[in-house]
């Protein structure tokens, strides 16, 4: 019997645990946000709560990083009642998240990436007062779904154009983490910047096969280097940090995704290219509080909305000239005198 | 394309450093499982250690407090994994799930309470790797062999040790009169429950030192996750050895070589897709299972069945 109670007791340890690391996922909110659901659930940001589902987590200084600043930076723009995220959503239970969150009277929920899309469609039809918005997506016929369609290809192009310039063997390397339609698009306009600045440059293209596994990102990179990369683009979402300092530590040149991965490679991060999805997100929020959240909504993900920013140009690694080089094409790019072949998803 | 250029020396000394906190994490769970304790939970040791290993380095800004810290955590960590499947009798297949889910929340919990949600995280000083004098210097075996860091070395040690000890000594009997028919050793006056406590603290160590060479070898922080499945590829390895330590160290280099290998290929630009190439570790660990079940398997007969008097 004591050992029964005991074994209770340890069970309702882990139990507790698990709910802390809920909290800690910030997916789990104490109570319903208030102001919550219903018909006059639109207009007036202060009702209004929000949730995102991220496929990697809200430290990848990549992709689902951008996504969670994006809808903390619109809370705080738009005074939402609640903002919340779930990290590292699989695919098993990306419904049943979706679920929980609109069954819970969420205003506005976000699907960070294409591979939430069906997900969402299956879902939305349950909770016709619900809006959701998926990023990467082009979506038609649904009242309540919008797509956020994000050009990757522009941030890849600039990257792969600005290596091309830099690569003294022709051998330019991009490591990204798995391969899902954000990645393949990253990667294609990586290979046509590449084409585009030096048509006699190689792309390699390897992925880590992983989002978080930095130690296997940083062999990954030493691979490339080992057989002749001089330079890489990283794209790698939270495992991207191996390649950093892979590249930091044999002195290889590297195009980051952040200013802050930049500062862990002072020496060898000649630029970064970032996502900044802020101003997607503020568009979907501000549409639903304002009552324009329909099936004619268009937000676009590009260089010209402001979802890419291009910084951090360093002077010992890169010439005025492949500065200068490099920054038109970001203009060009903006101002749509360069427009990229669009990779279709299967 | 000249294919056998792929298996140069880096080649080998990747296979070789990737494959160290796998054979760790593996010997320590060979012991626990001879001693007829079944810890699916080696991924959360390793979190757990890694984890620790950056909190003690963060906190006396030395990477041996980190190595010292995660020791004691794997010590702990032991004895609370002993208290509830030894004592308790409590299922060690669950107990150990419960162990990687309730450690993969509470490291990156921890983490970002500690250093807070932060776009890159907070580096901390590391074990640098140490080239052994002469030995280093061998042409192609001194690169490949003997410019790892100090817990690769410790890892490799480590299959010897367990080997000395469970076939050439006493104890090493006595352990594996334990996962056999522990009753029967009960009787030789062996002390079935004090041993198995043992093996779950030995076994526990390896899995959180396997972290600290993620975290503070191989890296110089702590990523949320950063163990990616290591746990399991090492629990796989055990039964792909035969519960022997030599076997876990060819399963770990298995995997170690998978990984050098496909990771090459995806730069050799081979026409096969990525995610193929990607799980060709797993590929080759499943053909060897395949091709290990032939023979009678040593699988220690009293595994995760509790002990009562």
């Amino acid at each position: 019997m004591k050992k029964r109670i005991a074994a209770l007791t340890l069970a309702a340890a882990m139990t507790l645990g698990l709910t802390a690391c809920g909290g800690g996922g910030g997916s789990q909110p104490s109570s319903a946000p208030s102001g919550a659901g219903g018909s006059d659930g639109q207009g007036g940001g202060d009702g209004v709560s929000a949730a995102i589902l991220l496929p990697g987590t809200i430290n990848d200084a990549g992709w689902s990083a951008a996504g969670y600043n994006g809808l903390m930076q619109a809370k705080d723009e738009y005074g939402l009642a609640a903002a919340d995220y779930s990290e590292s959503v699989p695919l098993a239970e990306q419904e049943s998240t979706i679920r929980d969150y609109a069954s819970r009277g969420y205003n506005l929920i976000i699907g960070h990436g294409n591979d939430f899309l069906d997900a969402i469609k299956s879902v939305s039809a349950e909770f016709p007062d619900t809006a959701f918005a998926v990023t990467n997506s082009v979506v038609e016929g649904y009242d309540n779904v919008v797509g956020i369609d994000v050009k990757n290809e522009e941030q890849g192009y600039v990257a792969g154009y600005a290596l091309g310039l830099l690569t003294q063997s022709n051998k330019v390397g991009f490591v990204g983490s798995t391969e899902g339609l954000a990645q393949k698009r990253v990667e294609n306009g990586f290979v046509q910047g590449l084409a585009a600045s030096n048509p006699s440059a190689q792309p390699v293209i390897t992925y880590v096969g992983s989002m978080d596994d930095s130690a296997k990102a940083k062999e990954q990179a030493n691979a490339l280097f080992d057989e002749g990369v001089d330079c890489i683009f990283q794209y790698a979402q939270g495992a991207g940090i191996g390649v950093v300092q892979a590249a930091e530590e044999s002195g290889k040149t590297i195009v980051v995704t952040s200013p802050s991965q930049q500062e862990m490679a002072p020496n060898t991060a000649a630029m970064y290219v970032q996502t900044d999805t802020k101003q997607q997100i503020v568009s979907a929020v501000k549409a639903y509080t304002e009552g324009n959240f329909n099936s004619s909504l268009k937000i676009e993900g590009t260089f010209a909305s402001g979802l890419f920013k291009v910084g951090g140009y360093s002077d010992s690694l890169m010439s005025a000239d492949v500065q200068s080089q490099v920054q038109k094409v970001v203009d060009d790019l903006t101002s749509g005198a360069i427009q990229l072949e669009v990779t279709a998803a299967s | 394309m000249d294919f056998l250029a792929i298996f140069n020396q880096d080649f080998f000394y990747t296979a070789i450093r990737m494959a160290a906190p796998i054979i760790l994490a593996a010997v320590g769970e060979v012991m626990l499982e001879r001693a007829g304790i079944f810890n699916l939970g080696i991924e959360g040791g390793i979190l757990f250690g890694a984890f620790l290993g950056v909190l003690g380095s963060y906190l006396f800004q030395t990477p041996w407090m980190g190595l010292v810290l995660a020791i004691l955590g794997g010590v702990v960590l032991g004895f609370v994994f002993g208290w509830a499947t030894i004592s308790l009798g409590a299922n060690q297949a669950v107990t150990g799930t419960g162990i990687n889910i309730l450690f993969l929340g509470l490291t990156s919990l921890l983490a970002r309470m500690i250093w807070g949600v932060r776009d890159v995280p907070l580096t901390v000083p590391a074990f640098q790797d140490i080239s052994i004098p002469l030995l280093s210097d061998i042409p192609v075996l001194g690169p490949v062999f003997f410019r790892h860091s100090l817990l690769v070395y410790v890892s490799y040690l480590m299959v010897l040790v367990a080997s000395f000890v469970l076939y050439k000594t006493t104890w090493g009997l006595k352990i594996r009169a334990i996962g056999e028919y522990p009753k029967a050793a009960d009787t030789m006056g062996i002390h079935v429950i004090a041993w198995k406590y043992g093996m779950s603290v030995f076994g526990n160590v390896c899995a959180c030192v396997s972290g600290v060479i993620l975290s503070i070898c191989f890296m110089n922080c702590f990523v949320d996750n950063i163990s990616a499945g290591r746990g399991y590829m090492a629990v796989a390895c055990v039964i792909l050895g035969q519960w022997s330590p030599v076997g876990a160290l060819l399963g770990g280099l298995i995997f170690g070589a998978g990984n050098a290998l496909q990771m090459r290929l995806q730069i050799y630009n081979v026409p096969i897709p990525t995610s193929i190439l990607l799980v060709i570790p797993m590929v080759l660990a499943l053909v060897m299972v395949l091709l290990v079940r032939g023979k009678a398997s040593a699988r220690p007969a009293a595994l995760s069945k509790p002990y009562e008097k």
